[in-house]
């Protein structure tokens, strides 16, 4: 834990930053998947001014990448990448491939058009949470909970403390800029009206609303309000430390990105999206637990993952086959299941139906056995359900299977397969 | 194994851990702010690295403002204004950025041009000499393209023409917003 008052501010917990990486790369997932990449494609690569680091590519890249195909494949590159990172499968490298394809896409329509920050801040959140165990709560790869490591709070709190400073520096750094570069004239009553009709003109913006044309009229009253959004962008930072200004710093967010939409027509969704790192996640979640469709959920949930795979410190004494596998002889399923191991194993193994030594085994393996097969190893260890299955393969000979379905990739689905099986196999029983 | 020796074996790799993940941070933090800083300090975007220098120096009064419309004629000849961010929807509100940045012909101006650009400057002696929104067809093309992929020749808004009308604000006064510049015209 980190000590004194970084600590206080960065105690939080898996699911807190399990849920923001949800929404964060929930949020660009959606986006993309609803926008039209082919169309994209069609625009002229001579048009292209490749900005910052997308200077690294060569034209040659840029000119087979703007075609139908070169499209197609980025954006399924960005959709397959940013479905894993949602739903957190192989999050480690799920979530740096989408914060790299995702920096690449957004610096490519900059190349385009012009540098503008809507979603800068979103990417920058991608960035933070590739490098931060974000997948140790809402994710696949949480499913078989026993292997998730066990991490200080500090871990899960300083990303989103990070992410609430950067989100600050945003707003705090803009007014300082307008400062530094325009100084008093910034206050000017024209300053407001003639960017916000400026900006009304064309119709090359997200909206056309015109009521920019109506700011001259109330031109001597602008100045306390573009001072007042100055004050908001430099008190922004207190969101992050004082809780109790912190929704009224939001708040005004929330209004000044819509007024600035109906001004200005231009909408930095992104950024408003992002303000989902200053929520109260725990609390949020303690909320939906206490509601009635949320508690069903969960409780079905809680009941579908509770069956343990390991017995840390529980061994199976008077044992002496070199690993058994043991099945629950009423299930007809597991018999066709172990039927099937036996054909496929490159050497023998031991099998028998639990009932046959349910008296020699410790209670808390016999209180699930009608629930999961399980293998007893030569030293009397037990290990149950998916786990069982890969020390089966393992025991028979078949270890490349074996070590290939215990990878990151494959662990969770086989998990929940198993899980899944002996839930429908237990309730298609004679006596249930 | 004693319970106490677990006990003291768990803690050291909590403590571990926990300098572990401090290192991980503070190199993520430099690595964030870093760059913010010398970007803010120097008011320049070198993307990804951002200074949030939007709407820095605010509308001036006496200046100028060059604007753009998009407006295609159908075949019906009725002239209709085109939102272009339907168009090509991932670029947004950028859509300005690039027809600005096209009637400037920026992309000529690149230290290291398309090839295709470099043939085109090859021709015409340099950019300068180059007339505004060399590339404009291309784009206006592009755009045609795909609105009438969406609207067949049956449609009574299938395009025979677009354009891009550019227009001034001499700044000034809050009137007289439409002053006409030029315009770039692609038959489809």
């Amino acid at each position: 834990m980190a000590p004194g008052t970084l600590g206080r501010f960065t105690r939080s917990t898996p699911a807190a930053l399990g849920i923001l990486r949800v929404v964060i790369n929930g949020v660009f997932l959606i986006s993309i998947a609803a926008t039209s990449f082919d169309n994209l494609g069609r625009l002229p690569v001579t048009l292209l001014r490749p900005v910052g680091v997308l200077q690294l590519f060569s034209w040659s890249f840029y000119d087979r990448l703007m075609t139908s195909r070169g499209m197609a494949t980025l954006k399924w590159a960005l959709l397959l990448s940013l479905f894993m990172s949602t739903v957190g499968y192989l999050t480690p490298f799920s979530t740096k491939l989408s914060a790299l394809l995702v920096i690449f896409y957004q610096g490519l329509l900059r190349s385009f058009g012009h540098f503008n920050h809507d979603e800068i801040i979103g990417i920058y959140f991608l960035i933070v949470l590739a490098f931060s165990p974000c997948g140790d709560a809402f994710s696949v790869d949480s499913w078989p909970s026993n292997r998730i490591e066990k991490r200080p709070l500090f871990v899960y709190g300083y990303p989103i403390l990070l992410m609430q400073l950067l989100l600050a520096w945003s707003y705090f750094s803009s007014a300082l800029i307008k400062l530094r570069v325009a100084g008093f004239a910034y206050f000017s009553p024209d300053n407001l009206p003639i960017l916000a009709i400026y900006h009304s003109l064309d119709n090359l913006h997200d909206t056309h609303f015109r009521l920019a044309f109506w700011l001259p009229t109330i031109r001597q009253y602008l100045p306390f309000a573009v001072g007042l959004v100055l004050v908001w962008e430099l008190l922004f930072p207190l969101a992050v430390f004082w809780k109790r200004a912190r929704w009224w710093i939001l708040g005004f967010g929330v209004v000044f990105h819509l007024v600035t939409l109906l001004l200005m027509n231009f909408f930095f969704a992104y950024q408003l999206a992002m303000y989902v790192v200053f929520f109260d996640w725990p609390a949020i979640i303690r909320w939906c637990r206490r509601r009635r469709v949320f508690k069903g959920l969960s409780s079905g949930w809680r009941r579908f993952r509770m069956v343990p795979e390991n017995f840390p410190g529980i061994r199976v004494v008077g044992f002496e086959k070199k690993g058994m596998l043991l099945w629950d002889r009423e299930c007809r399923f597991c018999a066709c299941v172990v039927s099937g191991l036996k054909r496929i194993a490159r050497k023998p193994f031991a099998e028998s139906p639990y009932q046959t030594i349910v008296a020699t085994l410790p209670q808390p393996v016999t209180r699930w056995s009608k629930c999961q097969a399980y293998w007893i190893s030569e030293q009397g260890e037990v290990s149950g359900g998916s786990t069982a299955l890969i020390d089966v393969l393992e025991g028979s000979g078949r270890t490349m299977l074996a070590s290939f379905l215990d990878t990151a990739a494959c662990r969770p689905i086989l998990w929940f397969g198993v899980r899944f099986v002996s839930q429908v196999a237990h309730k298609r029983r004679p006596e249930n | 194994m004693t319970l106490d020796s677990t006990a003291q074996q768990n803690s050291m790799s909590q403590i571990h851990l926990t300098s572990r993940f401090r290192i991980k941070y503070t190199i993520l933090t430099l690595a964030f702010f870093l760059p913010l800083i010398w970007s803010f300090a120097k008011v320049r975007n070198v993307y990804p690295v951002t200074s949030w220098n939007v709407m820095t120096r605010g509308g001036e009064f006496g200046k100028g403002y060059t604007y753009f419309v998009l407006r295609g004629e159908s075949v019906s000849g009725d002239l209709i204004d085109l939102p272009a961010v339907k168009l090509t929807d991932a670029m947004r509100s950028r859509t300005w950025g690039l027809v600005a940045a096209t009637a400037n012909n920026d992309s000529l101006k690149l230290r290291s041009p398309h090839p295709k650009n470099v043939a085109l400057l090859a021709a015409g002696g340099n950019v300068e000499s180059l007339p505004d929104g060399v590339l404009m067809k291309e784009l206006l093309k592009s755009w045609g393209e795909i609105f009438n992929e969406r609207h067949p020749p049956s449609s009574p808004d299938h395009l025979r023409a677009l354009q891009i009308d550019c227009y001034r604000w001499p700044g000034g006064q809050y009137s007289n917003y439409s002053e006409f510049v030029q315009s770039w015209r692609q038959e489809l």
